[in-house]
C-alpha cells in the first residue's frame, strides 16, 4: 500500500498543490475500489483486491489514464471518438447519428473541480 | 404505459453498435416503446472519472438523467458501467437533499433540472421483472438448443443485481438464458472480474485475467460465453484472439436473445471456429 496515505497531515504540508490533489484522488479511488470489492464479497473480485495493493507508480499510471479519459470526455462528450467508420456502421444498421453534447459537458465540468485537478484551470 | 429510452453508452454506440441495433429490434418485437433521445454524453465512466471528481461525475450523470426526465422516459442501460453510474447517481441525488441542490445549481448553467422522476434499470432486469420469462419464452422462435452458455456478469452489475437477485448465487440471468433454449454452464469464476480495470497499468496481465476466465468456461464444456458489459466483451474478444485454442463463442446477451427470437440469423449457422466472430458492423 502507498505509504504516503498513512502519513500524518503535518508531514505532507509542504508538498505542492498538485501533489496534494493527487493524494486526495488516490484516497478516493481506494474508496471506490473498496466499495466494488466489498459489493461482491464473499465472492471476491480479485482484480479490485489487486488494485488495492498496487504500488505508487501504478497509481500514478491510473491517475494519468483517468486524466486522459476526462480530457476525451470534455473534448468529445464521450470516451470514444466518433469516426467515419462508426458513422458508416451506424448508418448501415439503421441507427441514428450520434450527437454527444460536448458544449454542455464543458459548461458542467467548468462548474466543478475537474479542470483544477487536471491542471487545466486558467 | 411506461416509456423507455435506451442509454447505449459511448462504448456500445461507437464500438459495438450491432448490440444497440439488436436490442432495439428485440424490444420492438416485444412492443416496448423506446424513444431515441439526443444530447447524451458519456454516463460518465464509473471509476476513473469519479476518481478525479465525484462532483463532476454526479453532475454529468444528473444531466443525462434530466434529459430522460424531460421526455418522461425511464432509462434502460446496456452497459454495466452506465448502469452503475446512472443508478447510483439517480438514487443518491434523489435521497440527498444537499447533493440535489448542489447538482441543480450546476445543471442550471445549461438550463436543466434534476427532478428525480425516472427510474434506471439494466435491460436484463427489465426483461426479467417487467417483460417476464413467460412472455419471453413465447417470443422464442429458434431455441438455442446446441448451446451451453456460461455467463460472465461483470463487476459493475453488482450495484443493481443486489436489488433483485442473490449476488452470491444469482438466478435471474440464468433464467434469461435458459428460456432461450440454451443450457447454462456453471464455472467457478463467473463473478470475478474480466481484468479490464488493470489494462491501463499492465495490458498483458489484464488479458491474462480474461484468458483465465475463458479457460474456466472451456473446462466447464461451455461453447458460448454470454457477457453483459462492453468492456468485458472487448476484453474477452482480445483474449480469444490470443488464445485461439479456446473454442468459445462470445456473445452479448442481446445477440442470444435476437438469435432465439429470429431477429438474427441463428447462431448455429455460424462456424464453431468463428471465434471471435466478426461482422461488418464490428470492424472497430
Amino acid at each position: 500500500m502507498w505509504s504516503a496515505l498513512s502519513k500524518p497531515a503535518s508531514s505532507i504540508s509542504r508538498v505542492s498543490l498538485p501533489e496534494l490533489l493527487r493524494r486526495r484522488r488516490t484516497k478516493l479511488i481506494l474508496k471506490i475500489f473498496r466499495e466494488t470489492a466489498e459489493l461482491s464479497f464473499p465472492t471476491p473480485v480479485e482484480i479490485y483486491r489487486r488494485l488495492l495493493a498496487l504500488q505508487e507508480s501504478d497509481y500514478v499510471k491510473l491517475f494519468e489514464h483517468s486524466k486522459t479519459l476526462a480530457g476525451m470526455l470534455m473534448k468529445n462528450g464521450s470516451l470514444a471518438v466518433v469516426t467515419n467508420s462508426t458513422k458508416r456502421m451506424r448508418k448501415e444498421l439503421g441507427l441514428p447519428s450520434l450527437m454527444f453534447n460536448q458544449h454542455e459537458v464543458k459548461k458542467i465540468t467548468a462548474a466543478t473541480e475537474l479542470l483544477k485537478i487536471m491542471g487545466r484551470e486558467k | 404505459m411506461k416509456r423507455y429510452t435506451l442509454f447505449s453508452g459511448c462504448m456500445i454506440s461507437t464500438k459495438l453498435p450491432f448490440v444497440e441495433a439488436l436490442t432495439l429490434s428485440t424490444l420492438r418485437k416485444m412492443d416496448v416503446g423506446v424513444m431515441t433521445l439526443k444530447d447524451w454524453s458519456c454516463c460518465p465512466e464509473p471509476t476513473m472519472i469519479r476518481m478525479l471528481s465525484e462532483k463532476a461525475w454526479y453532475a454529468l450523470a444528473a444531466r443525462n438523467i434530466s434529459i430522460a426526465e424531460e421526455s418522461k422516459c425511464n432509462i434502460l442501460t446496456l452497459c454495466n458501467g452506465c448502469l452503475t453510474t446512472l443508478l447510483k447517481a439517480n438514487e443518491d441525488i434523489k435521497e440527498n437533499t444537499n447533493l440535489r441542490r448542489e447538482m441543480n445549481a450546476i445543471l442550471g448553467r445549461v438550463e436543466r433540472d434534476f427532478k428525480g422522476s425516472v427510474e434506471v434499470k439494466s435491460l436484463w432486469r427489465f426483461l426479467y421483472e417487467d417483460i417476464g420469462t413467460k412472455k419471453l419464452r413465447e417470443l422464442v422462435k429458434k431455441p438455442l438448443v446446441d448451446f451451453r452458455v456460461a455467463i460472465h456478469y461483470g463487476c459493475h452489475m453488482m450495484e443493481e443485481l443486489k436489488l433483485y437477485d442473490n449476488i452470491q448465487d444469482p438466478k435471474a440471468l440464468r433464467a434469461l438464458v435458459r428460456i432461450l433454449g440454451a443450457d447454462v454452464a456453471d464455472y467457478p469464476d463467473g463473478l470475478k472480474c474480466c481484468g479490464y480495470p488493470l489494462s491501463p497499468i499492465n495490458r498483458d496481465l489484464s488479458i491474462d485475467e480474461a484468458a483465465d476466465r475463458l479457460r474456466g468456461v472451456y473446462e466447464a464444456q461451455a461453447n458460448c460465453l454470454c457477457v453483459l458489459c462492453p468492456a468485458c466483451y472487448l476484453q474477452f474478444r482480445l483474449a480469444l484472439r490470443r488464445n485461439r485454442q479456446l473454442k468459445v463463442k462470445l456473445a452479448y446477451y442481446p445477440e442470444l436473445l435476437g438469435s432465439a427470437m429470429g431477429v438474427l440469423p441463428t447462431l448455429q449457422q455460424r462456424s464453431r471456429e468463428d471465434v471471435p466472430h466478426r461482422r461488418p458492423s464490428d470492424a472497430c
